[in-house]
């Protein structure tokens, strides 16, 4: 059986953007709504991006933000995004009069820092926070102000660049390695296949650091369910912009 | 297209991009520095003129306001209507009015409802049809925040003014059921309050969370008591695949969704996602492939 995708133009190519809010007016009341859209990148940029065309496909309540647990309310649109993609839909065309069976792939996420770390299972905080570099994070606690800071960007200089021996300038030391190397998206799928996914709030138990390669994993994606979500060349969820807090 | 002082004239440059009007000597030097937009072909803005099969995209209202009256098409006067109705979420309502051009692929039902929804507000009405009677009525209630008895006096006294014969809803809530009638639909999921799980599928009917113990229902704070038929917590899904078919319905954003096919860009600079890697990825990795 024949599997059409980019020879079809009418495929639709789609991000997906999450951020929460609080609905209410009055700042008294703390309460997180998480509304998960769609963007259709097919459409040309003057249209992609109108508030008409993107589209609402989940809301998500409060009162707390879901966290890691957005994977279970994300379901139901992760099951007809896989339909989309697997077996595709019968839709009619009124531009050409003419039936045709419709695909769709999802091919990132739009979101900020913390949402990124929610969507994609790593962590985004603490001593391994960069998901990119993963266990070769950089990091370094600071004692008086309580806090990590990251200083291991030297790294990506090229090798005998005069940065790399200014001590006094950075952190007190030598940058003598090299770029860490990222992992691709199924190196991370084949060491997470085994990952049992723990839902819910409540009864948490603390986890212990037994395994080291997968620490910094807090859950299996549901995105890993999309066939092709392993198939990147590094994780693909795109940050918009950072928060700093 | 030339200012007052002639001197000044757009700037084709590929920095300027016809947005700004500069002295004749300085939109020379960009032109030396920067080079000519490859993408101005028709120099519409400097005196040519635009043949018939040439578009302007100028984006904003014009091309939105085209793809709503195409959804519209009853009259010119019906346009300055349709205008005002853009900035809010009723435009959605017009472009499934569209609908109706394409019968045969849509069931009795819906083909009854249509057909009562054309119908010419009374008979020789040439500007309005029920459809857009009742839509510029409740717009104009709820920006107004009329209250539900204030409208359902206007709609009276409405049926009475106009010709024998016209078909204005009688009540606000049928005015209500008509405009519903346009929406998808959207599906209400229960779910734990602590986030455990959906119930839906195999643990559709169960009334505790499989996992934490907690009730489906909301649980009255005060007394305890268990509030069967309200939920603890719900999610909405408004289900993708019946706004893509509606989408697809509307020929004009049928054709828009082919843009991504003709438009990459040619000359290296990124101006939509279809200039990424990303996208050359996925179009490399699965244009074909047998399963």
């Amino acid at each position: 059986m024949a599997f059409f995708f980019s020879v079809e133009p009418r495929n639709l190519r789609l991000g997906l953007a999450t951020d929460g809010f609080n609905p209410f007016r009055t700042l008294s009341s703390k309460y997180s709504c998480w509304p998960v859209m769609l963007v259709m990148y097919n459409l040309p940029p003057w249209i992609c991006m109108r508030r008409e065309n993107i589209m609402l496909t989940l809301l998500i309540p409060g009162p707390k933000q879901p966290g890691n647990d957005i994977d279970v309310f994300l379901q139901p649109l992760i099951e007809d995004l896989q339909e989309l993609w697997n077996r595709g839909t019968n839709v009619y065309d009124a531009f050409t009069n003419s039936y045709f069976n419709l695909k769709a792939i999802l091919m990132w996420t739009i979101n900020d820092f913390p949402a990124y770390g929610n969507l994609a299972g790593c962590t985004t905080k603490g001593r391994k926070a960069c998901p990119l570099c993963a266990e070769n994070t950089c990091s370094l606690w600071l004692t008086h102000s309580k806090k990590f800071s990251y200083m291991g960007h030297r790294r990506f200089l090229r090798p005998h660049h005069p940065y790399r021996t200014k001590k006094k300038w950075f952190d007190g030391n030598n940058e003598s390695g090299g770029k860490p190397r990222i992992l691709n998206g199924s190196q991370i799928a084949s060491s997470l296949k085994d990952f049992r996914n723990d839902w819910g709030k409540y009864g948490k138990k603390k986890r212990k650091k037994d395994n080291d390669s997968v620490y910094m994993w807090k859950k299996r994606s549901i995105f890993f369910e999309l066939s092709y979500w392993e198939v990147r060349i590094i994780p693909n969820f795109n940050v918009i912009f950072i928060i700093n807090k | 297209m030339i200012a007052g002082d002639s001197e000044n004239i757009l700037c084709p440059c590929k920095d300027c991009r016809n947005l700004s009007y500069l002295h004749t000597e300085i939109v020379y030097e960009h032109i030396v520095i920067w080079g000519m937009d490859p993408t101005y072909t028709t120099w519409f803005h400097h005196g040519e003129q635009l043949t018939n099969n040439e578009k302007q995209h100028d984006g904003g209202p014009s091309e939105i306001l085209n793809l709503y009256k195409a959804a519209y098409a009853q009259d010119a006067d019906s346009g300055e209507q349709v205008e005002e109705m853009l900035d809010d979420g009723f435009s959605n309502f017009l472009e499934e009015a569209e609908a109706p051009q394409v019968e045969e692929r849509l069931d009795d039902d819906m083909i009854n409802f249509l057909e009562e929804a054309q119908k010419p507000l009374y008979p020789g009405c040439k500007k309005h049809v029920k459809l857009s009677a009742t839509l510029v009525l409740y717009k104009h209630k709820v920006m107004n925040r009329w209250s539900d008895n204030s409208f359902n006096g206007l709609l009276s006294i409405l049926r009475d003014m106009l010709p024998e014969g016209n078909v204005i809803p009688d009540s606000i809530s049928s005015a209500r059921k008509l405009v519903k009638s346009f929406d998808n639909e959207y599906e209400k999921i229960h779910a734990c309050k602590n986030d455990c799980c959906l119930f839906r599928k195999e643990i559709e009917g169960v009334e505790t969370c499989p996992k934490c113990g907690s009730s489906r229902w909301q649980v009255d704070k005060q007394t305890q008591k268990v509030r069967k038929g309200i939920p603890a917590k719900v999610l909405r899904y408004f289900p993708i695949i019946p706004r893509f078919k509606r989408m697809f319905g509307s020929s004009e954003m049928s054709k828009q969704f082919r843009w991504h096919f003709t438009n990459k860009s040619e000359d290296g600079n990124m101006r939509h996602p279809v200039d990424s890697l990303a996208w050359e990825m996925i179009d490399k990795k699965w244009p074909f492939f047998f399963q």
